[in-house]
């Protein structure tokens, strides 16, 4: 009987609570695609103004990170074995966060820096650590973590501290009293949060995703490692130099190491790719490889953004570009592509696998038509294209079919989606 | 027995043969929810032996990675699958790692299905 495991203790989260966190992410992404196509006669001049700073917390505040904490709730219990230690935490942080993200945008918008912008920014942060601490606490009972299992960790810590940091910022908008540079650390706020948890976060989940999806196994693993060593020295480097203006050389140092991390990165992707068993790959995976063309742009853009510290003072829409290129092209698109292959893929397991070996069922992928996928996936990264090329040629028309195209795109990912929500066997 | 696309060299050797034969027929028809690709033709099914005496019948599967979210809905399925064999009255479904799955085990069908 060598070998024989009579039941798996994998547990699987309740469809719930990940449902919830997905439906209002799909919820937020049409609300945050339709304000910012409303709005895209706002993106011009300084990045730090409210509308800009309001639509940037509502895509990542109720369309990303509902859907990551979505997907780690799912997670992290099957990439462990391990049970979730509560059910009313993730509740308890999912209604906390919903109060605080939606505060801290409401005041945002309408630059209201009285004593509501800190208290949601806090009720916020307080429901993303709880978020984390449940996880930890998950993540603590597994005896063994993998490289997707480091980047999870490495991901929540820096989320922690760039909720931290936010508040921070956000008290100091109401009563100054940060020794440093505001819109430095805003700076640190930024790159922990987008790079420090979603891009790590994505790294990690990559891995998985893309072995588990397209049955690619024995990929040696170094690459990975050394991605997850030079993304975290690198920002946690940046993040110092930007806040205590330590050196140019150490900014420099830190930013190698950031695209070391990101070369590394692809390295890895391509060795599991390699392998793979499954050839052909479907529009979820375009969005992913799409994804990756977004993360190497923003990432030379960024390094290229590095020369206005020095001598160079970049133009207006330079850093507009970089944010959007980073949240909407590298995170959105492979959130979007993951999206499509997670949800089905849940909705299959709690509601359909219950009937398989009883009758015929259709695959996880068949539970949404291909075609209109192929036009949301168009739609999208043509209007990506649109919106970068009009900020980059000053031509706000082009700006504006960006994100209208954007804003269709993310309708059409919402009207394909949703009806999984009620499908049945 | 063993799968005949893990070891044909093996003939039937008891009476339970023929529902063994049924049982694979079942399971072939079992389609991996991701893939679409049958669960025999994954290399998925280890091996299935049908006792004629107490009719049980045992499935010793596995799969592609021990951490698969569709363990237990798998193993479900397997169960149900052959549970409609008039012949059978009780099904065991033994999970198995070792040997672990790997690429090699899936059939040359297998392959074609998944685009190579």
């Amino acid at each position: 009987m060598q070998g024989i495991v009579p039941s798996l203790s994998v547990s699987t989260p309740s469809w719930r609570l990940v449902g919830s966190h997905f439906l209002v992410g799909l919820l937020g992404m049409v609300g945050f695609a339709t304000l910012f196509a409303w709005h895209a006669h706002r993106l011009e001049g300084h990045f730090f103004q409210p509308i800009f700073l309001a639509l940037v917390h509502f895509a990542v505040l109720l369309w990303l990170l509902p859907i990551a904490f979505g997907a780690l709730l799912q997670m992290v219990p099957v990439i462990f074995s391990v049970d979730l230690p509560s059910r009313w935490m993730p509740w308890t942080a999912f209604v906390l966060y919903l109060l605080g993200s939606s505060g801290l945008i409401g005041h945002m918008w309408d630059y209201a820096t009285g004593w509501g912008l800190p208290a949601a920014a806090g009720l916020l942060a307080a429901s993303i650590w709880l978020y984390a601490i449940t996880l930890f606490l998950a993540i603590g009972r597994s005896p063994k973590v993998d490289l997707t299992g480091a980047h999870v960790i490495f991901a929540l810590l820096f989320l922690m501290l760039s909720s931290a940091l936010g508040v921070a910022l956000a008290w100091n908008l109401y009563r100054p009293f940060l020794l440093v540079d505001h819109l430095m650390a805003l700076r640190a706020h930024v790159h922990l949060a987008g790079m420090g948890f979603f891009g790590l976060l994505i790294f990690g989940v990559a891995y998985k995703l893309c072995s588990m999806f397209l049955l690619a196994y024995g990929a040696k693993t170094w690459a990975g490692w050394l991605s997850l060593l030079a993304t975290s020295t690198g920002l946690i480097l940046l993040g110092v130099d930007w806040i205590f203006g330590v050196t140019a050389e150490l900014q420099l140092f830190a930013a190698s190491a950031l695209a070391l991390g990101v070369l590394a990165f692809f390295q890895q992707i391509l060795a599991i790719f390699r392998t793979r068993l499954k050839k052909d790959l479907e529009v979820p995976w375009w969005h992913t490889l799409a994804s990756f063309g977004w993360l190497a742009l923003a990432s030379a853009f960024g390094l290229w953004l590095l020369r206005g510290d020095a001598e160079v003072k970049p133009a207006d829409w330079e850093p507009l570009a970089y944010a959007l290129a980073g949240l909407l092209g590298f995170v959105g698109s492979i959130v979007v592509g993951q999206l499509y292959k997670i949800l089905p893929f849940l909705i299959w397991l709690h509601r359909f696998s219950p009937r398989l070996g009883e009758k015929p069922l259709p695959t996880a992928a068949q539970l949404i038509p291909q075609d209109p996928q192929v036009l949301q996936w168009s739609t999208m990264q043509i209007g990506l294209l649109w919106l970068l090329a009009g900020l980059a040629l000053q031509i706000p028309a082009a700006v504006l079919v960006g994100c209208g195209l954007f804003a269709v795109s993310a309708w059409m990912f919402a009207a394909l989606l949703l009806p999984l929500y009620f499908a049945k066997p | 027995m063993t799968s005949p696309e893990i070891d044909q060299s093996h003939p039937p050797e008891h009476s339970g043969a023929a529902v063994e034969e049924k049982a694979w027929h079942a399971l072939a028809a079992l389609p991996d929810p991701e893939t679409g690709v049958g669960m025999v033709a994954m290399g998925l099914v280890y091996g299935v032996e049908f006792s004629p005496d107490s009719r049980r019948i045992t499935v010793r599967m596995t799969l592609t990675t021990p951490a698969c979210p569709m363990s237990g809905a798998l193993q479900d399925g397997v169960r149900r699958a052959v549970s409609a064999l008039p012949e059978v009255e009780e099904v065991r479904v033994e999970l198995v790692f070792d040997p672990p799955w790997t690429p090699a085990r899936v059939s040359e069908e297998g392959r074609r299905q998944l685009g190579w």
